[in-house]
């Protein structure tokens, strides 16, 4: 067991005191002199051609300085999937949503551009519009992108032996599960704020995860070069894979600051980011899954209905994951998978936190927990005899280096047990568990997948680390100089990273998604300690006479491994790398070890990493309202190494949350293509009011390729938590809701007629 | 038309000449330059512009800047005493509670209002002190853990 | 200053519902009239025999808080403390609340959210979007927490305007109809309330429903004050909330109790009149048919604790 000195121990963020000062600026925080004030022009039908756009009067209104339309744009389209590139930053032809974005205005206060949009006549021709995906895909529905029975995308997977695996399976069950949309919900809203020097070149500061991704989007969407673009990432408040890829708002300021040559600011209000920011992606998930007597699962079949809405943003990537992570995180012998993305003329939905695995394992968990009741087998065992174990190789070629499911499963159970006992219908109280498992490293989606770093140390032995890694709130920053010190043997104090991320100053990273920060940027940061430890290293054995690989450093001093002799500390070794005229100035880089998913088969370790969790829910049904009370969740989640426990806490007890609030209260409701509840008063996040305990488990699966160990877990905790508060559900009333969320209206129709009425009291 | 209005934010005065429908949180962040207080939804939902005015805990997006002048209004920017920062502070990043820090100088603002009132509050207390407060980072627990080490260790007088 | 600008002005107090309605362009008013520059109307006074006045600028906050309200009025001081979340409770008045605006899917929500559809009842259109047969009549629905238990306490307002003062009943405010829900005309301003003090016997309670613990409106709101003469119930009141354009007084269910023993029998009786009394629309979150059914539901809940109550006291 290694003693490390700075990774494995809860140390706050390095970056708090920005933050509890209010000096930290998000994008919103940052003002520009002769700054214009930016609003969108949105469409009030849900599908219908434009025939004209008469903006006479808006441009005559005294203080709007520039508007843009369609007209004003190049052919070029967003998306992050080249196949699946439906969507122009202003629409052209046709609007496609309540709510697709037709022009934008830029004038001298936020007033005078909501007033300008007023002002923009709009002539219409409405289309019939389809708003579920069944009716879209029936072949009598209007094409809203011309593509056959409105199918975006479709994914088939047959892996294994399907015959003979139903000939192996003794028990058989299958059921239909519903996900509608949940928001992100993050708290700060999209904006973006975007400069023009006097050498045209474009700075944009945005509420982005990924920095580098709009930052090559803009400059190919503007037709400029792109090193004339420059993207800069202030503090984020929270993105949770909703402020992914260019969006529309930041093409929209940057297309208006270039024509007028003033800054502009455009902010979404909390509607907009509601309804155009997306959320999960609604699914109809049917699945059919068979074991044999003992209880070891012999296969999945699965098919999905998925709904794309009027564009595609992130969306075929949640619907891969259904496909994909039915390899995940149990042995199967078969997988037969059939997934659709439609189009609808709904907003847009996206990806949120788990990116499909919320919505695969509510339907896999809660799927499992009726077999084994069927089967007559304990819940726990039933994974335990089928979980997946570090090395394995799944039917679709994943390489699960490190696999903690086992652990997550006893610790929990451990902390936790089921048990009759604990089930007590009488006072309507009851436990669940359930399972889930994710990327750990996000996947591979283009040429590479990496990310690198650069360390740079000054003449007193100070660092600082430059990285395209962006920090959403994850405490990513700390736990990069974390690895940083530790490798190089130094004090955290010494390490700073350069921040904001600015892509004209940091080297690439992809960016903050699919949990990939601390795996693939954290071995990029390694390589670049390791690359720097051997420079500096060179300098004082040159200096000693003695060989490089005589030396270590340690606590800040670097010494003679066999002798234990102190030659210098770092400090005093930075100075003399000056003095010899080699400053230590090193790099590092990592692109995951990992190969193109294929699309036909399915089959690809597409991901360099995984991750896997258990969550055992405590609860309490209200007989009388059908209100769920959760009292407690003990959630062990799989983190590989925990670099800084506390922040794997802080992820996982966040991620929960996130978790219970898609099982009970959110929803987008929606109703003929308009969101009924864009607020964060009817959109029902939950408060402080309504937490449950949360005991968060670390467990430590020691990935042999992350950086010691270590891997993503962001995501981790918000996918059992549905399926488990759903199997508690069923652990008391003998029932099972299937459909997202268990409002106390869907749960009310399950409890017995003949309660004890003394429960009213 | 505009009006002069002095308005007295941390102990200074700031005059400025605001519109009658300009909200507090508007005027603090776009006029004054104090950005610490946010703006996470503008319709008193989530409570990211939580300040204090007069010892409680209010939303700056919906309080009409003219409607205060003349009463003691403290933001996120107030609570430290120049490198002294207060013991919510340092509790909030000793224990965790920050994640993408958006919440945070809401959050700290209905602690301190809370804890300048009752300063020995239960776990129920904390939890509806910051009950106007959204998280969607955190689930909340390590907040109430750093509020409640406060609670724990201000000296009963 | 309100005649004088009638038409283009709006009263303002804690500002929780006025300007959410204004950010929203739900109303345009050219001004806003400050009442929280008059003094004297955030007192809470006890008055003793005759009972509590509350002024109408005292917070939800300070009622909440307030030991004469706690002492007198536990119901009260539990519905005020029920409102939104702390914020909005320190700035919510009781005023505001007893004028709280009445709610709608449709109607709540932004000016460039309210463009794809036409303009409702409500703000002066020909067209409701939730009973599509409507002609003339809103069924926005009246949300206030401490309503149902004012009316239910028999509460009075002192209403002021025009330089001259009128007295009435809370209750007696209620159009029971979404668009002009209460009688204010736009010249007059609530002053305080009176909550006359209960005959010996009394207890009351209020239940709400929400999904969330904080910040929610309720779906569904019941208030209850008995008055009992050791078994026998010799008074009540009911009185819903949240399902309907007004408070709803379920008159019926107050005859079956009165002068009769509170069996469980009654008890689920009068859950059965209360259901059928509750008018809840589909314009708010779950069906009108669970709403119904929590209306009854709750009126039982608070009429056990309502008995309990009195019975402490006794």
């Amino acid at each position: 067991m290694e003693s490390y000195k700075v990774i494995g121990k809860r140390i706050p963020r390095t970056d708090g005191k920005a933050i509890v000062t209010g000096e930290a600026k998000f994008s919103d925080d940052f003002c520009f002199p002769y700054m214009l004030h930016g609003k969108i022009l949105r469409s009030p039908y849900a599908h219908a051609k434009i025939v004209h756009i008469d903006m006479t009067r808006a441009k005559k209104l005294m203080g709007v300085k520039g508007i843009i339309t369609g007209r004003d744009t190049s052919e070029q389209k967003l998306g992050v999937n080249p196949e699946l590139m439906d969507r122009y930053p202003l629409t052209k032809e046709k609007v496609r949503f309540i709510g697709d974005e037709i022009a934008a205005v830029a004038a001298i206060d936020e007033d005078l551009a909501e007033e300008a949009l007023s002002l923009i006549t709009v002539e219409y021709e409405e289309l019939p519009a389809v708003f579920t995906p069944e009716e879209a895909m029936s072949g009598e529905a209007p094409l809203i992108h011309g593509k056959e029975r409105n199918i975006a995308f479709h994914f088939t997977m047959n892996l294994g032996n399907e015959k003979q695996a139903v000939k192996k399976s003794s028990i058989e069950n299958e059921d239909s599960f519903i996900i509608p949309q949940a928001a992100n919900g993050a708290i700060e809203p999209h904006c973006s704020v975007a400069l023009v020097d006097q050498d045209r070149r474009l700075s944009l500061w945005s509420s982005t995860q990924t920095p580098f991704m709009v930052k090559r989007d803009l400059a190919r969407t503007l037709g400029f070069a792109d090193e004339k673009v420059r993207v800069i990432k202030p503090y984020l408040g929270g993105g949770f894979c909703g402020k992914v890829s260019l969006q529309s708002h930041e093409f929209c300021a940057s297309l208006l600051a270039l024509k007028t040559g003033r800054p502009v600011k455009l902010a979404l209000s909390r509607e907009e980011v509601f309804v155009t920011g997306g959320g999960s992606v609604p699914m109809k998930i049917k699945i059919r899954v068979g074991m044999n007597k003992a209880g070891k699962l012999q296969y999945f079949k699965s098919k999905v209905i998925a709904e794309n809405g009027a564009y595609t943003n992130l969306a075929f990537v949640p619907l891969l994951s259904t496909g994909l992570y039915l390899n995940l995180p149990y042995q199967i012998e078969s997988i037969s998978y059939d997934g659709y993305l439609v189009y609808t003329n709904n907003p847009p939905s996206n990806a949120r936190r788990g990116a499909g695995s919320p919505q695969l394992y509510f339907a896999l968990e809660s799927l499992l927990d009726q077999l084994a009741a069927d089967a007559g087998i304990d819940p726990f065992d039933l994974r335990l005899m089928n979980s997946l174990e570090s090395s394995a190789v799944t039917i679709s070629k994943f390489r699960v280096n490190s696999c903690g499911m086992k652990g997550c499963l006893t610790e929990s159970r451990k902390r936790s047990p089921l048990g009759i006992e604990d089930i007590d219908s009488a006072l309507y109280a009851g436990k669940g568990l359930a399972c889930g498992a994710h990327t750990a490293a996000a996947s591979r989606l283009g040429p590479h997948d990496s990310s690198s770093a650069l360390i740079s140390v000054e003449d007193n032995g100070k660092l600082t680390l430059w990285t395209g890694a962006s920090d959403v709130g994850q405490g990513s920053d700390t736990a990069l100089c974390q690895i940083l010190a530790e490798e190089l043997g130094i004090n955290l104090e010494d390490v700073s990273k350069v921040n904001p991320t600015d892509t004209a100053i940091v080297p690439p990273d992809l960016g903050t998604y699919g949990s990939r920060v601390t795996f693939v940027a954290g071995n990029a940061v390694r390589n670049a300690a390791k690359e720097a430890k051997k420079q500096i290293l060179e300098v004082v054995a040159k200096e000693v006479g003695t060989s490089l690989n005589d030396l270590d450093i340690k606590e800040n001093k670097i010494y003679h491994k066999i002798s234990g002799h102190h030659y210098l500390s770092f400090a005093e070794a930075a100075l003399l790398s000056y003095k010899q005229g080699k400053p230590i100035l090193a790099r590092g880089f990592y692109d995951t070890k990992t190969e193109h998913f294929n699309f036909q088969t399915g089959e690809g370790n597409s991901a360099g990493a995984f991750t896997f969790g258990t969550q055992v829910v405590e609860l309490e049904i209200d007989p009388g309202t059908g209100l769920i009370k959760v009292k407690k969740i003990v959630a062990a989640h799989d983190c590989g190494f925990a670099i800084n426990p506390m922040f794997i806490e802080g992820q996982v007890e966040g991620a929960v949350l996130m978790g219970m609030g898609l099982a009970l209260t959110e929803e987008m409701l929606l109703k003929e293509g308009r969101v009924l509840n864009p607020s964060f008063l009817e959109y029902k996040v939950l408060t402080s009011m309504d937490v449950p305990e949360i005991e968060a488990v670390t467990i430590e699966s020691n990935d042999p390729e992350g950086p010691f160990g270590a891997k993503g877990v962001g995501e981790s905790g918000s996918i059992p938590t549905a399926p488990a508060i759903n199997n508690a559900i069923f652990a008391v009333l003998k029932e099972r809701v299937n459909s997202l969320p268990l409002t106390p209206e869907k749960v009310l129709k399950h409890v017995k007629k003949n309660y004890v009425r003394v429960i009213e009291i | 038309m505009k009006q002069i209005v002095e308005l007295t934010v941390n102990g200074e005065p700031y005059e400025v000449a605001v519109d009658p429908h300009r909200t507090l949180l508007e005027v603090l962040r776009e006029e004054i330059g104090l950005t610490g207080s946010k703006e996470g939804c503008g319709l008193g939902s989530c409570g990211a512009c939580t300040v204090i005015i007069e010892g409680k805990a209010v939303l700056a997006c919906l309080t009409l800047a003219l409607t205060v002048r003349g009463k003691e209004i403290r933001t996120v920017e107030g609570l430290a005493k120049g490198q002294e920062f207060s013991v919510l502070q340092k509790a909030f990043i000793e224990h965790g509670a920050i994640q993408c820090g958006f919440c945070t100088p809401g959050m700290l603002m209905s602690a301190t209002a809370l804890l300048s009132k009752n300063p020995h509050p239960n776990n129920d207390e904390i939890k509806k002190a910051i009950s106007g407060n959204l998280c969607r980072c955190t689930g909340y627990a390590k907040i109430v853990e750093a509020i409640r080490s406060v609670a724990d260790n201000i000296q009963k007088t | 200053m309100l005649k004088e600008h009638e038409g283009k002005v709006k009263v303002l107090a804690g500002g929780t519902d006025l300007l959410p309605s204004m950010k929203q362009r739900l109303f345009t008013p050219e001004y806003v009239l400050d009442l929280r520059q008059i003094p004297g109307l955030g007192e809470i006074e006890d008055n003793f025999q005759k009972g509590v006045r509350i002024g109408s600028l005292s917070t939800l906050a300070a009622i909440e808080e307030s030991p004469v309200v706690k002492g007198r009025f536990p119901a009260l001081a539990e519905a005020a403390g029920l409102v939104g979340a702390t914020q909005l409770r320190n700035m919510g008045t009781i005023g505001g609340n007893i004028a709280l605006e009445t709610r709608c899917w449709y109607f709540n929500q932004s000016h460039s959210w309210r463009r794809s559809i036409e303009r409702c009842i409500k703000l002066g259109g020909k067209v409701c979007h939730v009973v599509k047969r409507s002609k003339k009549q809103c069924y926005a629905y009246f949300a206030a927490d401490t309503v149902p238990i004012l009316v239910a306490l028999n509460a009075e307002v002192t209403i002021k305007g025009n330089g001259k003062g009128r007295q009435c009943l809370l209750k007696d405010i209620y159009t029971q109809e979404g668009k002009n829900s209460n009688t204010l005309k736009p010249t007059e301003v609530i002053s305080e309330v009176l909550v006359p003090l209960p005959d010996p016997g009394s207890g009351s309670s209020y239940k709400k429903l929400r999904i969330r613990e904080a910040i929610d409106f309720p779906l569904v709101g019941a208030a209850v004050q008995v008055v009992m003469s050791g078994d026998i119930c010799r008074d009540a009141k009911i009185v819903l909330g949240a399902v309907g354009s007004g408070p709803i007084e379920v008159t019926e269910a107050e005859s079956v109790l009165r002068g009769n023993p509170i069996t469980e029998e009654l008890i689920e009786e009068v859950g059965k009149i209360s259901q059928k009394a509750a008018k809840p629309m589909p314009n708010a979150v779950s069906t009108p048919e669970y709403r119904r059914k929590m209306a009854g539901l709750l009126t039982k809940q608070a009429l056990r604790e309502a008995v309990n109550r009195a019975n402490i006291l006794e």
